[in-house]
């Protein structure tokens, strides 16, 4: 009869090349993770952002929380998609409200190419949270509630799951660990597939936020238009989510945020009246419903700005962008003249 | 079958019809193929050569570098094949 | 379950710590039930072939045994069985046959949107060219028919080859299957080291380079400049390497903890200094296999048939055989016929060149003829890559068209360090196996050199892990 030996015959002690290897790396790990906090910290080293999956969240991020530190605290938020990006310039409208009202505020866009209706209403959340602002002005438009967009992969993102509670290892460690962070950073800025546009957003995006665009081509073509049957739910699930953030300690006001004349009609189906019965209505119906204020340019009082103003149909340019702040802050302070809102009071 | 006799036959079949040197000297325990002096087209031809000389057949699954490597390691094959 | 998941982590370690405690014919029977399972959870459909397959050549490999006169019948019907299942499968998973189904149908307008695609099952085109390996050693009597089924199956199915080899022999397997296993200190060590080499291979060195490799390479050529086409093939050829070069390592260590070595496929095959030699170094147990069972009995056959061994019929006939049946093994392409047809062409051609000179020993070669060799191979290889990457032979044309006519500019930023970086530790690894002959040749150096290196490994292999989700996460910005 055969006799069975065990298989397994390990002798001890075993395995010091990998003991010592662990122990080495976590050292290493330790002292990289606590080197780089210091640099950063003491501001050898610019922060590097969450390293989500999206550049200008990574990129805005830090901005803000410099602005914040600087300023002790940051009162109104912009947020909204790239139309709200090259739109608002938070440091006129500052100082446009600033002229009304007689008090300094510090105002910050925060708004994030292609961001959409479903992805506003968590990220608005994640800032309220974060940063405690009095105003939060959301600019929209029937394209946040239109298929799908870059910025969507959002929430899959490991950071941007666990600030709205939902516990994940990647999401922890872009929140605490700065050695993941910047390998985060060092990999994203090597990735040719996103480098160019963050080196973009970078150089054109002022400390306040702003995307600033200086070209001016007025032409239908290349313009995305909207062709579907109804905007997506998701998005207005979005919106919602958004508006129920008013009242606990933070204003929020959404407004509409324009296109060209010229575009309105081709916007929407090719329809003006399909960019009323899609997007306006129906968004009206829950800002309504929730007592949020809801700024119109296109309707009643309008916004307009000449061609020259324009980035293209959809965007303003450093022009119009000037103009269009300037003239929000006018809509937000009679708000707040006439009750609707609070805010900006120290 | 004599060990040196096939050892001389190999000798000058590899040299004079494979390394195209009929003086080329090789030791009986030198690396043939990990030396790069035979490849599997000349490792064919050994296996065709002793068919031929000695009527032995080398399975082509043995055509290795294990069997083949050196004449010692070729001698040792044919033998053990004609055994 | 891929490899590389987490899941086949738990997987393996379940299966580990099931087998050490069984004896010994309880261990194969767990191996074979693990090694049915893994591929269940690929598709059920893969385990009936499966089945079937073990069942058809365990009773042709009896047959054959017990034949005398007969043998030779049951040998070709079994390699027949087993040949013409490869062929209908690639034939099919090729979507050639559903074209002329297709073709066939609409004559008499009968099904239109009739869907069918059979999928080659998973891991066929490896353990069918074991099968045949085994009849035929058989039937050589180099291997005795298995009597023990279960074994057999496991030769067939055993899970850390099944997705891409190594190919294995019955008469070096089944033994292994028949015998105690003893997994000690030295096995787990060299195990381990595999593991690490496999993962630095396929997770670091290609997961770094699949970023750079553009995606539309072969399908839009023309967007690219000369630089970059040429270099994104080098970059493809260690890619292709690395990744094939990186999952054998894992998996023969994986086989290693199980006390089951499994053979090499890879013995730095870009310092290859012949063509031939390049078969000898490159996914080996295919090309063993290649040289076995088509070119040494057709060489052997052209010589008794008293043709030249300096003629060209000799020296052509037998490489673009064997490398024909290797693109077709590939792929029923009319793009990987050309590669493997490039492939013999090449040997052949090196064969002709030299055909009378007095040959000379690799090391008495000057360095610089011996390092012209490898660049000349090397290059001769990242060449047939290109029709092997391409996918059809119409986009090879494509490709080479906008090599020699590109006039786009090349966008040479810093981002070419990366991958520079990774054919760097590419370049280090083979050259430490190339000098040692032996890829665990970092056992040797001392323990503290060991624990650094493996310290490193370590976080690199974490870090990629770690960014893929970032890198592979897709950056799309589309005007808004």
């Amino acid at each position: 009869m055969e006799t069975e030996q065990t298989t397994l015959q390990i002798h001890t002690p075993a395995g010091k090349v990998l003991r010592q290897a662990l122990a080495t790396l976590l050292i290493a790990l330790l002292l990289l993770e606590g080197g780089l906090r210091l640099a950063v910290t003491s501001g050898w080293m610019p922060d590097p952002g969450p390293g989500t999956t999206n550049a200008d969240l990574n990129i805005k991020m830090p901005m803000l929380d410099a602005l914040a530190q600087r300023e002790g605290g940051v009162d109104c938020i912009f947020l909204g998609s790239s139309m709200t990006n090259d739109d608002v310039d938070p440091e006129v409208f500052a100082s446009r409200y600033g002229e009304l009202s007689g008090t300094t505020v510090t105002c910050f866009n925060f708004a994030v190419a292609t961001l959409t209706g479903e992805i506003a209403g968590g990220l608005s959340q994640i800032l309220a949270e974060r940063y405690h602002p009095d105003l939060l002005v959301y600019g929209t438009s029937a394209r946040d509630y239109s298929k799908e967009l870059g910025a969507r992969a959002l929430k899959d993102d490991g950071w941007f799951r666990y600030q709205l509670g939902e516990w994940n290892l990647t999401g922890w460690l872009k929140e605490y660990s700065m050695l993941y962070r910047t390998y985060l950073k060092i990999l994203s800025d090597f990735n040719p597939a996103n480098r160019e546009y963050a080196i973009s957003v970078r150089q054109n995006t002022s400390p306040y936020g702003h995307f600033v665009v200086h070209v001016n081509v007025i032409s239908l073509e290349g313009q995305n238009t909207i062709h579907e049957e109804t905007l997506l739910k998701k998005d207005f699930a979005g919106l919602k989510r958004l508006v129920s953030l008013d009242g606990a300690g933070v204003s929020v006001v959404v407004m509409e945020i324009p296109v060209h004349e010229a575009f309105l009609p081709e916007y929407v189906n090719e329809k003006s009246e399909d960019y009323y019965r899609l997007f306006f209505d129906p968004a009206t119906e829950i800002l309504t419903k929730a007592g949020i204020p809801f700024i119109h340019t296109l309707t009643g009082t309008r916004f307009t700005a000449p061609d020259e103003e324009w980035a293209d149909l959809k965007h303003l340019n450093n022009k119009g962008s000037a103009r269009f702040s300037a003239w929000l802050a006018d809509e937000i302070w009679q708000l707040e003249q006439a009750g609707v809102i609070t805010w900006g009071e120290d | 079958m004599d060990s040196d006799d096939v050892k001389v036959k190999l000798k000058t079949f590899i040299c004079t019809e494979l390394l195209n040197n009929a003086d080329y000297p090789i030791m009986d325990d030198q690396p043939l193929i990990t030396g790069g002096l035979m490849d599997s087209f000349s490792l064919a031809q050994v296996g065709v050569f002793v068919e031929d000389a000695f009527g032995v057949y080398i399975p082509d699954t043995d055509l290795t570098v294990k069997n083949m490597d050196t004449l010692n390691l070729i001698t040792e094959k044919i033998l053990e094949r004609a055994g | 379950m891929q490899i590389i998941s987490w899941q086949f982590v738990v997987f393996v370690l379940v299966v580990l710590a099931v087998y050490y405690l069984l004896p010994r014919r309880g261990q194969n029977i767990w191996l074979l039930t693990a090694s049915i399972g893994f591929l269940a959870t690929w598709n059920v459909y893969s385990v009936v072939v499966l089945v079937v397959t073990v069942l058809v050549n365990y009773y042709a490999g009896r047959k054959i045994w017990r034949g005398d006169v007969k043998q030779k019948k049951w040998l070709w019907l079994g390699i027949g069985v087993n040949l013409a299942a490869l062929f209908f499968f690639r034939f099919e998973s090729s979507g050639y046959l559903e074209r002329a189904i297709r073709a066939l149908l609409s004559l008499s307008d009968l099904v239109n949107s009739f869907e069918m695609r059979i999928l080659l099952p998973v891991g066929f085109s490896y353990y069918c060219l074991q099968a045949i390996s085994y009849l035929v050693d058989v039937a050589q009597k180099q291997c005795k028919a298995s009597t023990n089924l279960v074994d057999f199956a496991l030769y067939m199915a055993y899970f850390p080859r099944m997705l891409s080899g190594p190919i294995e022999r019955a008469r070096s397997f089944l033994p292994l299957l028949s015998t105690q296993r003893v997994v000690d200190n030295e096995a787990i060590s060299r195990g381990f080291t595999r593991i690490i080499i496999g993962l630095v291979r396929k997770v670091v060195i290609a997961g770094i380079l699949s970023g750079y490799i553009a995606k539309d390479l072969f399908s839009s050529p023309a967007s690219y400049s000369t630089l970059e086409l040429i270099f994104q093939v080098f970059l493809y050829a260690v890619w292709v390497y690395n990744d094939f070069a990186g999952y054998t390592c894992i998996v023969r260590g994986i086989s290693d903890f199980l006390g089951i070595p499994l053979s090499p496929n890879f013995n730095t095959p870009y310092f290859a200094h012949s063509f031939t030699d390049f078969w000898n170094r490159w996914h080996i147990s295919l090309s063993y296999w290649l040289r076995d069972y088509i070119f040494f009995p057709l060489s052997r056959h052209l010589l008794r048939r008293k043709v030249n061994p300096r003629s060209a019929i000799y020296l052509a006939v037998p490489p673009l055989a064997a490398m024909l049946a290797s693109g077709l093994w590939h792929n029923f392409g009319a793009y990987m016929i050309f590669w493997g047809l490039l492939h013999g062409i090449f040997q052949a051609l090196e064969k002709l060149s030299a055909r009378r000179k007095p040959v000379v020993k690799w090391e008495d070669r000057p360095l610089y003829k011996r390092l012209a060799s490898i660049a000349l191979v090397f290059l001769g290889v990242v060449l047939t890559w290109i029709p092997f990457a391409s996918g059809s032979l119409s986009r090879v044309g494509g490709f080479m068209k906008a090599v020699f006519t590109s006039t786009v500019i090349p966008d040479i930023t810093t981002l070419w360090l990366i991958p520079f970086f990774a054919i760097t530790i590419n370049f280090g690894l083979d050259l430490l196996q190339y000098r040692h002959n032996d890829e665990l040749a970092i056992r040797r150096w001392p323990v503290f050199a060991q624990s650094a290196l493996l310290a490193i490994a370590l976080l690199a292999i974490l870090v990629s892990f770690l960014g893929s989700q970032t890198a592979l996460a897709s950056f799309v910005y589309q005007g808004f």
